[in-house]
């Protein structure tokens, strides 16, 4: 069975089309780089995957289930791209618990996935701390431990790496390399992507415009400067290296 | 809550422009007396959008009504303190401009409806809280009886104000218990925004006491 | 800023305020300090009007001034939709609880002349002050509305208030949305009454008060930076009104108080 089945899938706004006729489809336990402008779709995509947005038209099948729009669908989490706009409990506790709590768990299971969420996060020691005064990288890791504690088949990340530091961004990398759910990451960060995917798609205009290996892909000058991208520099050819430069984005 | 135009006569509402631009300019003098003045317009005006946006959320209302928007007179009061009349009438000012809703010549009614509990909330919350311990429980029910009573208090102002001034044959006594009688019908939704405004205090306490607290919450930094 | 690239959609609900305020009329050439008093002056007389038998006169002055102005008709519609339901309840309600003369029994209810009238009255001074105030804010931009309000000593303090306020009440709705779509990702229900879902919902709101309260104190360090409270703040005055202004606004006082005589008169 497929973790993501997707069918001509169309979304469009009054004014706009986001996505075209767009296909899909994702083997469980698949890690997946979504890349592509600003605009392209990306967060929209992520949208109608996790029923917050109903397509126009196509459909949408998760591990063989169809998608109902703003139903609770605690198989699928999304990491939204400002940590801020899903914490909001009055402590770290709290908000990792939010979620178990609301699958109807017995209270010694959410405290059970809870401690394992954090410990998995690193981010046990913080529990009793407000959200608030965390940094921007512990801000991540408590929204990703608050997904993690519904304990999803499938976790969509946008932009996981926006505002962290090299620190913070390390640890999120190892994390998700190491997840065993379907991962579908949507980033900028390329290098993130390189180090995470085995499996790229390219999107550009609503439309899927690659699909396949993440350095064939992202190693093709052509095709990514036409989309708006550039080649990661990792998979520039080196012609010395003598001082490693540090790669921010 | 909220007047529209058309329904109050100009007596009254000249007077209440009158007495709602006194108080703003009472407020402005208070703020006015701060170092710098200025310092916090953009925090009064951020939380001013904010509770425009959280007073046009529904909350659920126990059966058998629905849901309902809260006021949250009590909760601006404190914690803009002084900024809470002028932010008010800026809401006002807003949605008769932007969406046209409420009223040109009756802003400032529907100003007092809104700022009376907001001021007297501000007042009673920082007297009776000031030297409270971080878990104390009698800072809970006095957010609960805040919020429960600025409900109350500007249903009973806002029909007041209509019953007041419509030339019904009724006696002054058949007045009064109609006003009475139409506040008790707000009373799920002062229960309600009783507990809200607890839940909220309970939550800033954890989170930001500052911004509920006890030296005026908007200071200029 | 970074918020501002996401969720495109939040822009759908947002009413566009300005959307009528490039079309070309008498009335959007009008100085708007001098066409706010000049409109103000009119909503005042028709606000003190208590004589139903003026009604057709209010109604005939407002159209004129609407049709004059250009405005789409829709779009008056649409603002006359929410005060509808006040007159609807006023007109149906008034005629039994108020008046001597009875038009007509049913059974047990009595309808009276005064009480009828008293709503027709209601109805139409409230149709009409909502209409100028279409016109009076619906053919200028709002920047340059509240610009006309500090040149006529509207406080600077509340001008400023009422620009932040409004620049940042989208976003701050946006983040709103962001939030309870969060929350309901993680199964928030919230439809139902119970106390974990009031302090679930009084949660949200405290997140978003710190939220707005954190972003406001970035926001003051950047506008200090350029220059915001600095006395030497250029308050330029870009009205200039001509003595076709100044006819125009005449013309509207003189109505108004032709109304409040007539008013008087026939009283």
């Amino acid at each position: 069975m497929n973790a993501i089945t997707i069918q001509n899938l169309k979304f469009s706004y009054p004014q706009a089309i986001v996505l075209h006729d767009l296909s899909l489809t994702v083997q469980p336990g698949e890690h997946i780089g979504v890349i592509g402008a600003n605009g392209v779709g990306k967060t929209t995509l992520f949208h109608t995957i996790c029923g917050i947005l109903k397509p126009t038209s196509g459909t949408i099948q998760l591990f063989g289930q169809p998608v109902k729009t703003g139903q609770f669908h605690p198989q699928v989490g999304l990491v939204f791209q400002y940590p801020d706009d899903q914490l909001f409990a009055p402590t770290v506790w709290d908000d990792v618990a939010f979620g178990p709590l609301n699958m109807g768990l017995p209270m010694a299971a959410v405290e059970e996935r809870v401690t394992q969420a954090l410990t998995e996060t690193k981010m046990l020691s913080f529990k009793d701390r407000a959200p608030h005064h965390l940094s921007g990288g512990q801000k991540r890791m408590v929204a990703i431990a608050g997904i993690r504690a519904m304990q999803p088949d499938l976790v969509l990340y946008d932009e996981p790496s926006a505002n962290l530091d090299m620190r913070s961004r390390r640890q999120l990398i190892t994390f998700i390399k190491n997840s065993p759910e379907t991962v579908l990451v949507s980033s900028h960060d390329l290098e993130l992507i390189l180090e995470v995917s085995q499996r790229v798609i390219l999107i550009d205009d609503g439309q899927i415009i690659a699909d396949g290996d993440p350095t064939t892909i992202m190693g093709d000058d052509t095709l990514m400067e036409k989309h708006g991208l550039e080649r990661p520099h990792s998979l520039r050819p080196h012609i010395h290296a003598p001082q490693a430069e540090p790669h921010t984005h | 809550m909220h007047i529209p135009d058309g329904i109050l006569p100009t007596v009254v509402w000249t007077g209440a422009y009158v007495a709602s631009g006194a108080i703003t300019a009472y407020s402005l003098r208070q703020i006015n007396k701060q170092e710098d003045p200025r310092a916090a317009v953009p925090k009064a005006a951020m939380m001013t959008a904010a509770f425009f946006v959280a007073s046009s959320i529904f909350v659920p209302m126990p059966p058998p009504m629905t849901s309902a928007h809260l006021i949250l007179a009590g909760t601006m009061g404190v914690m803009l303190g002084w900024y809470a009349f002028p932010a008010i009438v800026i809401g006002l000012i807003l949605q008769a401009i932007v969406f046209g809703h409420g009223g040109i010549t009756t802003l400032g009614a529907n100003a007092l409806i809104m700022g009376t509990p907001a001021l007297i909330m501000s007042a009673l919350f920082q007297r009776l809280v000031a030297k409270r311990p971080p878990d104390d429980k009698f800072t809970l029910i006095v957010a609960f009886l805040g919020g429960f009573a600025g409900v109350i208090l500007a249903a009973a102002i806002y029909y007041s104000f209509i019953i007041g001034t419509l030339p019904a044959d009724i006696n002054r006594a058949a007045e009064i218990n109609a006003t009475i009688i139409l506040c008790l019908s707000h009373l799920p939704v002062a229960i309600v925004e009783g507990l809200f405004t607890a839940a909220l205090v309970r939550y800033l306490r954890r989170t930001r006491p500052d911004l509920i607290g006890l030296t005026p919450a908007i200071s200029p930094s | 800023m970074a918020d501002s690239n996401h969720h495109h959609h939040h822009h759908n609900h947002t009413p566009d305020i300005d959307a009528y305020a490039r079309l070309d009329s008498p009335i959007h050439r009008w100085d708007t300090r001098f066409k706010l008093l000049g409109l103000l002056a009119l909503i005042v007389a028709f606000a003190s009007v208590q004589d139903y038998r003026l009604l057709p006169l209010l109604v005939t002055i407002t159209a004129v001034i609407y049709t004059l102005a250009r405005l789409p008709w829709a779009a008056l519609r649409l603002r006359l939709r929410f005060p509808s339901y006040v007159v609807a309840a006023l007109v149906i309600f008034l005629p039994f609880i108020t008046g001597q003369t009875i038009l007509l029994t049913l059974g047990p209810l009595t309808i009276r002349q005064e009480g009828l009238t008293l709503g027709l009255l209601i109805a139409g001074r409230l149709f009409c002050i909502v209409t100028i105030a279409f016109i009076m804010f619906g053919t200028d931009t709002f920047i340059r509305t509240i610009a006309a309000l500090r040149a006529l000593r509207f406080p600077d303090i509340m001008a400023d208030m009422v620009l932040l306020t409004y620049r940042y009440l989208f976003e701050i709705t946006a983040f709103f949305d962001q939030m309870q779509t969060a929350a309901r990702l993680r199964g928030f229900q919230g439809g139902a009454f119970s106390l974990n879902n009031i302090s679930t919902t009084a949660a949200l709101v405290g997140h978003l008060f710190i939220r707005s309260y954190e972003k406001s104190e970035r926001v003051y360090k950047a506008m200090v930076l350029r220059g915001y409270g600095a006395d030497t703040a250029i308050r330029r005055d870009y009205f200039q009104a001509t003595w076709v202004d100044y006819g125009k606004t005449a013309v509207m006082l003189i109505i108004a108080i032709t109304i409040l005589i007539i008013d008087k008169l026939i009283f």
